[in-house]
């Protein structure tokens, strides 16, 4: 038995002696860190992205709502357009325009 | 004292890198690459034989660790986690190709200190024993004698069992020692 654990012990010790440790090649760090930051950086492009896409949908659908609040309220036998209503739509998707356009613009500059 | 103790014990622990790259500082990211990338590649390097490929690996597995830091839950330490994912890359690597040994003298063998109980013809069988073993055999060499891992952490990291993991190194012990006397 004893004779046994001393030779399970001296195989153990020949495998550590024979296995090599390698040296790191030079550069492997400095690599690993430029994809880490190209990851990053397409990370946040598909992340601007689906912003601006939902940025979009939401400016699509503020222009549909303005026409057809326009569409209802115009009168086509008298040609009478009643002003208030529709301006009040305009001017809620002019401020969200600007507002979209200004995180768009954000949404870029942080890429 | 193991790698991972010394991780635990260095400022900042493993653990608070991770925190401080998930809330947005990914140069911190570079910590963890300098403390762990030499024991990914010397663990890739083990299984795959091939420079480039190892190096191939230890990329991925960072990459992928970076991409996925906001699935680690700490359930495991880093090092494991991150083993983990090298250790399925590289095998996954030796399931795609056949691999040839490409000996870079980029990556030369660290100078070994001299064992006085071994001569060189023991040591030099025993390196072509090593060579001869599978891919997943030779990782659980690494795992178990060179990074001195606990048979708990290598069955996380290979995700086996316990006793799976015990049960391969006896096996792995037995076969080295059939390989050596065939020599």
């Amino acid at each position: 038995m004893e004779k046994r654990l001393e030779e399970e012990r001296n195989l153990d010790a020949l495998i550590r002696t024979a296995s090599p440790r390698r040296t790191l090649p030079a550069g492997l760090n400095t690599r690993i860190m430029a994809q880490v930051a190209r990851s990053e950086r397409r990370r946040r492009e598909r992340r601007a992205i689906v912003q601006m896409a939902g940025y979009c949908l939401e400016l699509s659908a503020l222009m549909v709502l303005v026409i057809f609040v326009g569409m209802r309220n115009f009168d086509a036998w008298s040609l009478d357009l009643p002003i208030m209503p529709f301006l009040l739509v305009g001017c809620m998707g002019g401020v969200v325009l600007t507002a979209g356009g200004d995180r768009m613009n954000e949404l870029l500059r942080n890429l | 004292m193991r790698p991972d103790d010394a991780n635990e014990m260095e400022s900042p622990t493993d653990m608070e890198i991770v925190r401080s790259v998930a809330a947005g500082d990914t140069e911190a990211f570079g910590l963890l690459v300098e403390r762990h990338s030499a024991r990914l590649y010397n663990l890739a390097f083990g299984m795959l034989h091939d420079a480039q490929c190892a190096e191939d690996v230890v990329q991925e597995a960072f990459v992928r660790a970076y991409e996925h830091l906001d699935g680690f839950r700490g359930a495991c330490s880093f090092a494991t986690w991150l083993y983990r994912i090298a250790y399925n890359r590289a095998l996954r690597e030796c399931g795609r190709r056949r691999f040839g040994r490409i000996e870079d003298p980029a990556c030369r063998a660290l100078p070994e200190e001299p064992d006085a109980r071994y001569d060189e013809e023991t040591v030099a069988r025993m390196r072509q024993a090593l060579e001869r073993l599978k891919a997943d055999e030779r990782a659980l060499v690494t795992l178990f004698y060179d990074e001195e891992r606990s048979v708990a952490e290598i069955a996380a990291i290979t995700e086996l069992s316990e006793s799976n993991v015990k049960v391969k190194l006896h096996r792995i012990r037995r076969r080295i020692r059939e390989l050596m006397e065939e020599e």
